[in-house]
């Protein structure tokens, strides 16, 4: 559904703020080039590396019918991400993430802010937008993917994994 | 002391022979294939009839027990059954499916962080040579199964397929090229290096490798 | 090197007429001879000792039952809703609010939800999607893209 020209004013459902967290999060960070290399075997590859996240993306491609069917691992850290500021997660040049933890629900979920920044240069002149931004809860048994933007090659999907 | 392998009994449980005859059976497959994609459970439940034993076998190779080796087997035909719309039948469907076999128990593998395999002692997977050998043959045989065994586990994921693929379950270097997603010449090489480190581990052991058969030296 | 492969291309059944002539050749030499045999002796001491396991007609119901189950496992659509926006021009947020998911929650797993999410790539779309086993998906597409 394509509405070109039109900005949509939206409902923010925010959700219920939680409990403050006071401790830096886990969180395990993934960045995959996913490509379309057109495999005969109709089955998916993925790279080393990828194992704890193969499923999760496994599963949507199929979902989405997804025309990717190759997997690398492009980037890959685990780090202590503190409580109400910004953690960087390096991808390449072009992209870098950014997670900050919010708070944590009654379900244990950890509500975070995940942007992904794209770094360009046009006409000399460097500029920086988000490329993706978003406020999820993310639950310690289930991935957060986040993914489409395009690289060189391929379209990037990243993992977040969330462990206290 | 050499051991008369032929005298060696192989452990309990199921045992079967590698299909090792070039059976023309593309074509029923790719029909049951066919019917499969549209819902025909039954004919998905004839390919996986078909080829049981060859994803198991694969994957108790790897796993070196009977229930993860089912549980794996079980994860491959789900995931096949779930793929059946990509399959294009460019290779066997036996190819393709042993495929997922080798990736899933690779993803295992990795997952459990298991670069060796302790045997498992389990009754299947014991090594009980034959009750007609003597006790001091019976123990050598026993010695050199578990050798062989641990030598192949030491072997990296990708020389362990290579060797597993060849040997014990007979595919050619096409089909092993398939299967591990590689070319026939990559084949070679793979197989070529689980061989020689193979020799290597069993001679440090202390087995030599001559004419037919293995057999430790007496190092007396 | 390469003899050693060329012997293990004969013996794994690799090579037509014409070239086993030339390994026939080659095993006159007493060093090739012991190579041939000693892959004859790791081939036949692996089979010996690695035996090949199989699942017996008996425990076939029993292992078709479990892929039936695996295979008929619903695939729960998430119930929430998509909305959709594109951008007319460059720095405009789309935000995007999406209802959590939490009536699929399966009584095993919790599901991650996306509350909100934008992009500030021009022209470009913002998806989201949670499967039944809690994964939550974010996706930007640019209308040019081939992916879908």
């Amino acid at each position: 559904m394509n509405l070109a020209g039109l900005a949509l004013a939206v409902l923010v459902h925010a959700s219920a703020a939680g409990d403050a967290l006071t401790t830096p999060i886990r969180v395990e960070w993934f960045a995959v080039q996913a490509t379309n290399e057109g495999r005969d075997q109709g089955v998916m590859e993925f790279g080393d590396g990828l194992e704890a996240v193969r499923d999760a993306i496994e599963k949507f491609v199929e979902k989405k019918r997804l025309k990717l069917d190759t997997f690398a691992q492009i980037a890959h850290s685990k780090v202590r991400a503190a409580p109400n500021a910004e953690t960087e997660l390096a991808i390449n040049d072009r992209y870098t993430t950014f997670v900050k933890p919010l708070s944590r629900d009654e379900d244990g979920r950890i509500r975070m802010t995940v942007r992904i920044e794209e770094a360009s240069e046009r006409d000399g002149k460097k500029t920086v937008r988000d490329a993706l931004n978003t406020t999820s809860s993310v639950a310690s048994n289930a991935p957060l993917l986040l993914g489409g933007l395009k690289l060189e090659r391929g379209n990037l999907i990243g993992a977040i994994i969330v462990s206290d | 002391m050499s051991v008369a392998l032929e005298s060696v009994l192989l452990y309990e449980g199921s045992v079967t022979e590698p299909d090792r005859e070039n059976r023309v059976i593309e074509a029923d497959d790719a029909e049951l294939v066919s019917r499969a994609r549209t819902g025909d459970f039954a004919a998905y439940e004839a390919l996986v009839r078909q080829y049981r034993n060859d994803v198991f076998a694969l994957a108790y190779h790897f796993v070196r027990n009977r229930e993860e080796a089912w549980d794996l087997s079980q994860e491959v035909f789900i995931k096949a059954h779930r793929a059946l719309k990509r399959f294009r039948g460019d290779a066997s469907f036996k190819t393709w499916v042993l495929r997922i076999t080798a990736n899933q128990c690779k993803d295992f593998l990795k997952k459990r962080r298991l670069k060796t395999v302790s045997f498992d002692g389990s009754p299947q997977a014991a090594n009980r040579p034959s009750a007609d050998l003597d006790p001091r043959d019976r123990a050598e045989a026993h010695e050199l199964g578990q050798a062989i065994q641990r030598a192949v586990d030491t072997l990296p994921v990708k020389h362990r397929t290579a060797f597993v693929l060849r040997e014990i379950e007979g595919l050619s270097y096409q089909e092993m090229a398939g299967v591990m997603n590689c070319s026939v010449g990559t084949v070679m090489s793979r197989l070529h290096h689980a061989r020689r480190k193979l020799r290597n581990l069993l001679e440090k052991s202390g087995f030599a490798l001559e004419g037919t058969s293995a057999s430790k030296e007496n190092t007396s | 090197m390469k003899w050693q492969q060329r012997l293990e291309q004969y013996r794994d059944g690799e090579l037509g007429d014409v070239d086993a002539r030339e390994i026939e050749a080659m095993l006159e030499d007493p060093a090739h001879q012991a190579y041939d045999a000693s892959l004859n002796a790791l081939g036949a001491a692996a089979r010996a000792s690695m035996p090949r396991a199989g699942i017996a007609d008996e425990q076939l119901p029993a292992f078709m039952a479990g892929i039936r189950e695996g295979v008929e496992r619903p695939q729960r659509g998430y119930r929430g809703f998509w909305a959709l926006a594109s951008l007319s021009t460059a720095a405009l947020i789309v935000a995007l609010s999406v209802f959590s998911v939490i009536m699929l929650k399966s009584q095993d797993a919790v599901h991650s939800t996306v509350e909100a999410a934008a992009t500030e790539i021009e022209g470009a779309e913002i998806d989201t999607y949670v499967d039944d086993d809690g994964t939550a998906v974010v996706w930007v597409s640019d209308t040019g893209s081939d992916t879908w």
